[in-house]
């Protein structure tokens, strides 16, 4: 056997070599296939990694507690923006006073954790509480801010009052709304004003 | 003019605020307003409305220049003008309160002084000299011109 082996080095080392060659291929092939399976198949750029049709989500802070739900028929999250956009969204926001304040719009683009909003076309922010409402063409909502505003033109009914202003504010807490610049509007009389007689002196 | 008061407000400003805890809002920058024949001028007014949602109080300032008001009592008489460095309009009893440099014109009277007091439904007017943290100096000056008859 070791005799063999001496009189035939050259076919044992070629042998060898062969061998070596082969383990080392099935470990760089096993290597290979390992890290193409924990790839995700790249999104091409502006393509929407998930879609989500006829959504309805909920947010909640640390403590568990509700601040935000959206219900759209359309939601589109798009890593490479790192956006979600939204079709026809209603979204309500709880404000630390757990007062309701509802915002909706044509279309939304918002960041991944819905802290900032813009919604354009035909928005509307509407407050309950305060029995208010505004209508405008982009309006924004931002968390962190505490804060719904528009720069666009806004129409804003409260009860039978209803003004226009080129920007609006409304701070959730404190509750403040603002409009401002060229703000023009009319406060109908009350059923009683409207039809209280007082006209003595009128008469000719 | 009487009916004034079943006329909707009209009003433009360079702001409005609303503070939902108080029913008011806070007109400021170039405010105007107009009630049927009533017009008020002023830099800012706070307008107060009653719980049934209507007009309760105006509260004019000027900054600057005094905050002014007219209003045609009736169709027949001259306009009543009124000055004031403020100005309150209490709708209920339609009682206009010139406080501060008050001045009012009435058809072809005048009168002056730290406070003016106009009823609107009678026509009424009182004017007080400086009380005891008014502006002016203590006195009312009234001209009051024969009737032209």
């Amino acid at each position: 056997m070791i005799r063999w082996i001496r009189d035939n080095t050259t076919r044992v080392v070629i042998l060898f070599v062969i061998v070596l060659v082969g383990i080392v291929l099935a470990f760089v092939d096993q290597f290979n296939s390992g890290t193409q399976e924990s790839q995700l198949p790249s999104v091409p750029e502006g393509q929407p990694d998930y879609v989500l049709e006829q959504a309805n989500f909920v947010r909640f802070d640390a403590q568990g507690k509700r601040y935000q739900s959206m219900t759209s028929p359309h939601v589109a999250h798009m890593p490479d923006a790192q956006q979600t956009t939204a079709t026809d969204p209603r979204i309500d926001i709880v404000d630390d006073a757990a007062r309701l304040w509802n915002i909706s719009g044509q279309q939304a683009t918002m960041t991944e954790d819905g802290t900032r909003i813009t919604l354009s076309g035909n928005a509307k922010a509407v407050a309950p509480s305060e029995q208010w409402r505004l209508e405008t063409a982009t309006l924004n909502y931002d968390r962190g801010q505490d804060k719904i505003w528009s720069d666009t033109d806004s129409r804003f009914f409260q009860a039978d009052q209803t003004m226009r202003s080129d920007r609006f504010e409304a701070l959730l807490t404190p509750k403040t709304v603002t409009l401002t610049g060229n703000v023009q509007g009319v406060i109908p009389p009350t059923a009683h004003q409207a039809s209280s007689d007082t006209d003595t002196a009128d008469a000719p | 003019l009487d009916s004034d008061a079943r006329q909707p407000i009209r009003v433009s400003a360079g702001q409005l605020q609303l503070d939902d805890r108080n029913g008011s809002a806070i007109y400021s920058g170039t405010v105007h307003i107009e009630q049927g024949s009533m017009k008020l001028d002023a830099d800012q007014v706070v307008l107060t409305r009653s719980a049934a949602g209507g007009l309760s109080t105006m509260r004019a300032t000027g900054k600057g220049k005094r905050a002014y008001i007219e209003q045609k009592p009736s169709p027949q008489e001259g306009l009543v003008k009124g000055w004031g460095d403020t100005i309150v309009y209490s709708a209920d009893s339609r009682k206009v309160e010139l406080i501060g440099h008050a001045e009012l014109h009435r058809g072809t009277d005048t009168f002056t002084g730290a406070y003016v007091q106009y009823f609107m439904n009678t026509r009424q007017v009182q004017a007080q000299g400086a009380g005891k943290n008014n502006t002016g100096n203590g006195r009312i000056e009234m001209t009051i011109s024969p009737d032209a008859r």
